[in-house]
């Protein structure tokens, strides 16, 4: 399931402003309770895949003596977001609505 | 300090991994820079420095994942040598030779019509050789443009835009004396090499930066020659003098940067990932 949601989750995160690869995972984590804590060598190429897609844009600096990428996200990455949310929001209700219905049977 | 050498061993291991990926370098500084995060924070929260590494190392994944996972994520350029790059180096030696045998060609065939020697064929028949020569030149260009676009792992838009642009020039050179349609295309061919090849290293910069002026260098002695009527004019009005000259420029600084893209492509081998 998160791999589906990779996308909508790192834009998210970088609405929040503009972050560095490590501060996204930092940020990710923390966010969500520790829930996604993510191997976080998968997470560059998805960066890397959005700012190819456009979603997202980078520039570098130096930081004690080291290259810094930092990703901020397009206007095309915000259009991008709304719709994803709204994409989930629908899919969240829909599984909500579903499981409640559910007799989940007893576990022992 | 030990913790530093893990850094540095996985750094450098990943560093050869993703030395095809056009932006590679990038790619290594990025994670780097993830790598001494974590291990700073870890530091901080009281762990020694080697765990700290260790932790940080793990947490971002074994060389072998992480380096398979940035190879082959979508949209990644790679600048791989190949056979056809190697090829492409031949051809590009080949056009290195053959652009000062039209230059020469040329030269010896207005300098025979201006001595008006006694043999009277010796003009066009330099001439005709030159324009072959120009022919061979061209088309051993056009290939070496597309061996140069796959090294660099030139974006599949420019590389078209730059092939098409050296074939175009290489036909348009059946037209020999319509200089400015067959340097023109070439130069086009050129700069969008040039311009679309900033991120990869895998020839040096000063052989595209060469190819590139070629022929705008050319166009500017040609126009300068011609704005001061250097020589004398033939009798369809143009300035033989001028107009060889300006392809003696260009000749030889195409020549030139295809001596050194030739000899770096040549020497390579082709590597399989």
């Amino acid at each position: 399931m998160l791999k589906g949601h990779m996308d909508l989750l790192l834009l998210a995160v970088l609405a929040g402003g503009p972050r560095h690869g490590y501060a996204v995972i930092d940020e990710l984590r923390a966010r969500s309770g520790e829930v996604f804590d993510l191997p976080e060598g998968t997470v560059y190429p998805a960066l890397h895949r959005l700012e190819e897609e456009r979603l997202l844009t980078s520039t570098w600096t130096v930081e004690e003596g080291r290259r810094r990428r930092t990703y901020r996200l397009t206007a095309k990455g915000h259009r991008a977001l709304r719709v994803e949310a709204q994409r989930w929001e629908v899919f969240s209700g829909a599984v909500g609505r579903l499981m409640g219905g559910v007799q989940w049977p007893a576990t022992t | 300090m030990a913790g530093d050498d893990l850094i540095d061993t996985y750094v450098r291991e990943l560093s050869w991994r993703l030395r095809w990926r056009v932006d590679g370098a990038a790619v290594v500084d990025e994670l780097h820079d993830h790598l001494r995060s974590a291990f700073e924070q870890g530091e901080s929260a009281g762990r020694s420095a080697a765990d700290a590494q260790r932790q940080a190392i793990e947490r971002l994944g074994s060389v072998d994942i992480v380096a398979a996972a940035l190879l082959t994520s979508p949209g990644v350029r790679l600048a791989v040598p190949t056979r056809f790059t190697r090829a492409g180096g031949r051809a590009a030696l080949v056009a290195a030779v053959a652009w000062p045998v039209v230059v020469g060609a040329w030269s010896a065939s207005v300098l025979f019509e201006r001595r008006n020697s006694g043999f009277d064929g010796a003009p066009q028949l330099l001439y005709v050789a030159g324009a072959v020569a120009l022919w061979v030149a061209a088309a051993a260009t056009g290939v070496a443009v597309a061996a140069v676009c796959r090294r660099q792992g030139t974006r599949r838009l420019y590389r078209r835009a730059a092939v098409t642009c050296a074939v175009a020039g290489a036909v348009a050179t059946s037209f020999s004396w319509f200089a400015l349609a067959w340097a023109g295309l070439l130069a086009a061919a050129g700069m969008v090499v040039l311009m679309s090849s900033h991120q990869s290293m895998a020839v040096p910069r000063w052989t595209l930066v060469a190819f590139a002026a070629a022929w705008p260098a050319a166009f500017v002695v040609w126009c300068a020659m011609r704005w001061q009527r250097v020589g004398w004019r033939d009798e369809w009005g143009g300035y033989p003098l001028a107009h060889t000259g300006a392809v003696a420029v260009g000749a030889v600084l195409a020549a030139i940067a295809l001596s050194g893209l030739g000899r770096r492509l040549v020497h390579e081998t082709p590597a399989s990932i």
